[in-house]
């Protein structure tokens, strides 16, 4: 390998690198432009402003919305991990009649896109009286195909005599799952739970439109929203809002990178 | 195999104690533990399945009892030009994306495999606004690209030039989304790209430069057909996710201008939340799925007789 071509290929990873990077570097450097800044600089501010930061804060009940998403979003990821593992564990160990239809019918549900049910899955939310509480925002999510497809292949190649030798001394299947199976298999169970974490971190129209009567559990990209339309001439203290919401997520991506990349690389595993 | 296992297990007959209460109790185990997701999965997907459908041949409107009305919010839909336009956007709108994708996934997925000084920062910036919410995005382009504002369009402005109003032109907007909507999430499957690259044995390529190949040679015959399997994921999750994308179109566009943004999913929403047609938006949901079943069959058509697997 010539030095020139080692260059070359860092050069090009820099450019594609700040591509990547430069609307969100816009973005921060935005949030801290004053009223005249925003129209006349194209990107460094001439003064900066950390008060958009403040006023942002205080105009809409961030800290409140993210406390709900927080709690929402690891609910459902607890909850996915748990049905997961149940059900990922019975079809890979368990003989029982009807295993194919099940399997089929867990495997078919990943062909049907949420959106396509918003109308129906509105009405039963409306008619079981969920519509503006905490439980539309999280039940309807507590079970993924995924998650049982990932969990029935990674228990299907954990070592059956682990399960053998357990039960020779006399453990329970939940005793299996919990002692043996699951500690084993900890790299999978991990990746569904950042996948399912920032799915439901990141969910808009359901949320949306589930909690049009309730402020005060809105998720933090609903409030978001509202605080659009509310906000959305004030675009420093428009762009603050959009750079409080959004800094979580970024911080624990920008110090476990390459946990996030694995787990995604992971959910396309051929089957 | 399976008859071998029945015919070992029929000569083992009778088994020792491990009697019927023991069967019964490992069945009632694996349905007690399926239990909780098969609930959820038949609140949640098939009986709304059933009920969508069902929903489409009324006139629901969230107010009064839903009423039969038989065929006309499907004949409706035939006569409705928003319609019509939203089926010709939403076309133009997932091939895009999905072609950009999957060029671009790949050619990323290559670089991210590079070894270089600069390989971390390259991997962590292409993925990081996949980690970036449908809103946050939408509300950045939103400004990025409005003319005042908009950095791009500060600098064509100092320069004397007028800068476009890229979100409120028939012409550019749906562009626009694109764009939005490629940079969001082209870091995902340039990332299934790099496992499938990282899952290719070295030995092949090695092989093919020991019998003189060039590196454009072995990528071209060797890298990229191995890849294939990838490549149909890669268009796959891009195309039915493509269909899923109207967040964006929601914060940013609102369907418009005239039109030109307005996408199927979203003329869906519309017509549900904002205007409470519920049957019309169900008939809509309907077509959404015929359309997306279509995708997955020919995927899996294709799948089966294209694709080469190692």
């Amino acid at each position: 390998m010539t030095a020139r071509a080692n260059i070359g290929k860092n050069v090009l990873g820099v450019v594609v690198a700040s591509l990547f990077l430069f609307p969100l570097a816009w973005l921060l450097l935005t949030s801290f432009k004053d009223a005249q800044d925003i129209f006349t600089q194209p990107f460094l501010p001439t003064n900066l402003r950390p008060g958009n930061y403040v006023e942002a804060w205080n105009a809409a009940p961030f800290g409140r919305y993210m406390l709900n998403s927080l709690f929402v979003s690891s609910t459902i990821t607890f909850l996915v991990l748990l049905t997961s593992c149940l059900a990922g564990f019975a079809l890979a160990l368990r003989q029982f009649p009807g295993k194919r239809i099940i399997f089929a019918f867990i495997l078919g549900t990943l062909m049907i896109p949420f959106d396509v049910l918003l109308v129906p899955n509105y009405v039963t939310a409306h008619r079981l009286g969920l519509l503006n509480t905490y439980a539309a925002l999280i039940v309807p999510f507590i079970a993924s195909g995924f998650g049982i497809f990932l969990m029935r292949q990674a228990f299907k190649q954990t070592p059956v005599e682990l399960e053998e030798a357990a039960r020779i001394d006399g453990a329970s299947p939940l005793r299996v799952l919990f002692s043996i199976f699951i500690p084993v298999n900890l790299a999978p169970i991990s990746a569904l739970a950042v996948l399912t974490f920032l799915g439901a971190w990141n969910a808009l129209v359901w949320p949306l439109i589930v909690t049009t009567r309730n402020e005060a559990i809105r998720p933090v990209q609903v409030g978001l929203t509202a605080f659009l339309s509310q906000e959305g001439s004030n675009i420093p203290l428009m762009l603050a809002a959009t750079a409080i919401v959004i800094s979580p997520v970024l911080i624990i991506y920008a110090f476990s990178q390459k946990w996030f990349i694995k787990s995604a690389a992971s959910s396309g595993l051929k089957g | 195999m399976q008859a071998l296992q029945n015919a070992a297990s029929l000569r083992q007959q009778p088994r020792p104690k491990q009697g019927i209460s023991q069967r019964f109790n490992t069945m009632f185990t694996a349905y007690g533990f399926l239990l909780p997701a098969l609930a959820i999965f038949v609140t949640f997907t098939y009986y709304p399945l059933l009920q969508v459908f069902y929903l489409s041949f009324t006139d629901a409107d969230m107010i009064s009892p839903p009423q039969l009305i038989g065929t006309e919010n499907y004949q409706l839909l035939t006569k409705d030009p928003a319609f019509l336009n939203s089926l010709k956007v939403t076309t133009i709108f997932s091939l895009a994306t999905t072609v950009l994708e999957v060029i671009l996934g790949m050619a990323l997925g290559f670089l991210m495999n590079t070894k270089m000084r600069v390989q971390g920062l390259v991997r962590g910036a292409v993925f990081a606004p996949v980690v970036v919410s449908v809103t946050a995005t939408a509300i950045l382009w939103l400004y990025f690209l409005n003319p005042n504002v908009g950095p791009f369009n500060l600098l064509l402005n100092s320069l004397g030039l007028l800068a476009p109003n890229w979100l409120e032109q028939t012409s550019s907007a749906l562009a626009a989304v694109i764009l939005t909507n490629v940079w969001k999430s082209v870091g995902f499957a340039a990332v299934l790209y790099l496992a499938g690259l990282q899952a290719i044995p070295e030995q092949l390529r090695e092989a093919a430069q020991v019998d003189g190949a060039n590196t454009w040679q072995v990528t071209r015959f060797i890298t990229i057909p191995l890849l294939s399997p990838t490549t149909a994921l890669v268009f796959f999750i891009s195309l039915v996710g493509s269909f899923q994308a109207y967040g964006l179109v929601l914060l940013m566009t609102r369907g418009g201008p005239a039109g030109s943004t307005n996408m199927l999913a979203y003329y869906l929403y519309e017509n549900a939340f904002r205007f409470f047609d519920m049957g019309y938006a169900a008939a809509i949901s309907i077509v959404l799925f015929i359309v997306l079943v279509v995708i997955s069959v020919l995927q899996f058509k294709l799948t089966e007789s294209k694709v080469h697997y190692q």
